[in-house]
């Protein structure tokens, strides 16, 4: 088995990293390619072993770090779609940037990346594409906080963690989220509709403690569990532009029903998207160019069209259960 | 007994024979199963409004990305019944109603100024309920047999494409008029005649946005035959 390291992926305070592991569809998967081509990057095993870093961080304990960790853990662990479990293993010393084959959680001090709160790395099988080792380092230059109604002069770890076991899963970043720019060039968030979006809601935030159902429906799509294929459809279309394909546009399936939102991309240039995992039942599909964050915190920016409108489609789409819609096409328009 | 007398008395007869022989032809009809079937309508009623919100870092102060208001339109319907009489005033009756109204949800306000835009579906939309009906003899007027019902039943809907099902219930009450075209004392069929429904439909389940009933009006006309 031969295994070497892939990439990385983080959440930030107000930029993005750039990403080596490549997106596979909707929310988004990660992917990775092998000799018999791309494939999603998922963990073969049904329960992930994971390490504790022993290392603190001011007014964060190692015992402290590993409790919020444990309880992000089990935040995906509840969700009743989702099949795959996680065990604590113990602490160690081990850095949450080696290659050691340990799945390993920890505080580490990165001055250089001053935006970047945690990032997760991932080891893989060249031949299958499976995660054989993921490490997440929360950036030690940073204050946290394990109070549970968080501490506004803080980041919340709970929060970060949960996020980055997303990663660690193989989700990688949701765009479902609203930004500004700020004076100094970064990104405001003014609001997200995911944990998995790129950028913190920053200090004292401690709502992404909880997860939303675009980051239910992508990890069940991942590791499916409990009939969530066979209960839940998907919507199956194009967005065009002038009548040609648009590249990376934001796709999002709003639920009239309950308000939910899941939301994929367009990822061929032919402009078709899916977005999976939603309850049966009709949608306002709402289409939007990715200009909420960097497009390198979610893929390529090569050929991604931004120049575009915000557009709802004038039907109502109907995801219809184990199965998927009909193709439809969404036109918008140009800037 | 004077002739004069005589006449008056024959016109009396005369005048109380012709209700009870309208009323013994009712009667009759009453005591006889029922088939109707017509046209209508079935008023819109809204479904709910639904915020797209997102999460902000401050609980409980929403981002709203943009908003929606649901409503199914009034839609034409066509209506079967089937009535057995009970006995006395009572029958009931059981009707099956099929409609194909559309579904409009509106949304507006985005924050990032998408046109507003309402988006529509149509829906196959079925009805199958019991009631009973209580004819209002009292009220008979100019050959018009008023009733009133009430009762209850099944509502099924399939959104487009007919590949998603949503169940739910249907609580009504109303009434109409009866009219009888044409009778006859024996064969198969026994009579013929037009009837009006108006019923106030309470709809629950199904596709809906906000918990508890809608209220829909239908109005109806069919044509009916007794057996």
């Amino acid at each position: 088995m031969t295994r070497h390291r892939r990439g990385a992926i983080a959440v930030v305070m107000a930029a993005a990293l750039a990403l080596n592991v490549a997106p596979a569809h909707a929310y988004l998967h990660l992917s990775v390619t092998t000799a018999t081509g791309t494939t999603a990057l998922v963990w073969k095993t049904p329960r992930v072993r994971w390490y504790a870093s022993d290392r603190s961080a001011e007014g964060v304990t190692a015992s402290q770090f590993q409790a919020e960790i444990a309880k992000a853990f089990s935040t995906w662990e509840a969700v009743p779609t989702v099949s795959i479990g996680f065990q604590f293993v113990g602490f160690t010393s081990a850095s949450p940037n080696d290659e050691d084959g340990l799945t390993v959680l920890g505080f580490d001090s990165q001055p250089d990346l001053e935006r970047v709160l945690g990032a997760t790395s991932f080891v893989t099988d060249d031949v299958t594409g499976e995660i054989v080792e993921s490490d997440v380092f929360f950036n030690a230059i940073f204050a946290w906080s394990v109070s549970a109604s968080g501490d506004p002069t803080r980041f919340d770890l709970q929060s970060v963690a949960v996020h980055e076991i997303g990663h660690v899963l193989g989700l990688g970043h949701s765009a479902i989220g609203e930004t500004e720019i700020r004076p100094d060039g970064g990104r405001r968030v003014l609001a997200s509709g995911a944990v998995m979006f790129p950028i913190s809601l920053g200090r004292g935030a401690i709502a992404d403690r909880t997860l939303q159902p675009d980051d239910i429906a992508g990890a069940s799509d991942l590791y499916p569990d409990g009939g969530f294929a066979s209960d839940t459809g998907a919507l199956f279309g194009r967005v065009l532009l002038n009548g040609r394909g648009v590249l990376g546009a934001h796709v999002e399936a709003f639920s009239v029903a309950t308000g939910s939102i899941v939301a994929g991309f367009s990822l061929r240039e032919s402009g078709e998207f899916q977005i999976r995992g939603l309850a049966p039942g009709a949608y306002v599909v709402r289409v939007e160019p990715l200009d909420d964050a960097d497009i390198e915190s979610f893929f390529s920016p090569s050929g991604v069209d931004i120049n575009f409108r915000a557009t709802f489609y004038p039907r109502l789409a109907v995801a219809p259960a184990g199965g998927a819609s009909e193709r439809f096409d969404v036109t918008v328009q140009p800037k | 007994m004077s002739a004069t007398a005589r006449r008056v008395a024959i016109v009396a007869v005369l005048l109380v024979m012709v209700p009870a022989l309208a009323a013994a032809q009712s009667a009759s009809l009453l005591h006889r199963i029922e088939v109707a079937g017509g046209i209508g309508v079935l008023t819109g009623a809204a479904l709910g409004a639904q915020e797209a919100d997102l999460r902000t870092a401050t609980a409980g102060q929403p981002y709203r990305l943009f908003s929606s208001r649901t409503r199914m339109s009034a839609a034409p319907i066509l209506d079967l019944r089937l009535g057995v009489p009970l006995g006395g005033r009572y029958a009931v009756e059981v009707h099956t109603a099929y409609g194909h109204p559309e579904v409009r949800t509106a949304a507006s306000s985005d924050a990032e100024h998408a046109p507003d835009l309402t988006a529509v579906e149509r829906l196959d939309q079925y009805v199958i309920d019991g009631g009973l009906i209580v004819g209002l003899d009292r009220w008979r007027v100019a050959g018009l047999n008023p009733f009133v019902t009430v009762g209850g039943g099944y509502l099924r809907q399939l959104h487009e494409g007919l590949v998603v099902i949503e169940d739910g219930r249907v609580f009504f009450a109303g009434g109409g008029v009866k009219h009888t075209i044409h009778t006859r004392p024996r064969g198969f069929i026994r009579g013929i005649g037009a009837r009006a429904d108006a019923r106030l439909n309470w709809l629950s389940g199904g596709i809906h946005i906000d918990e508890g009933a809608r209220r829909h009006v239908s109005v109806s006309g069919s044509l009916f035959v007794v057996f």
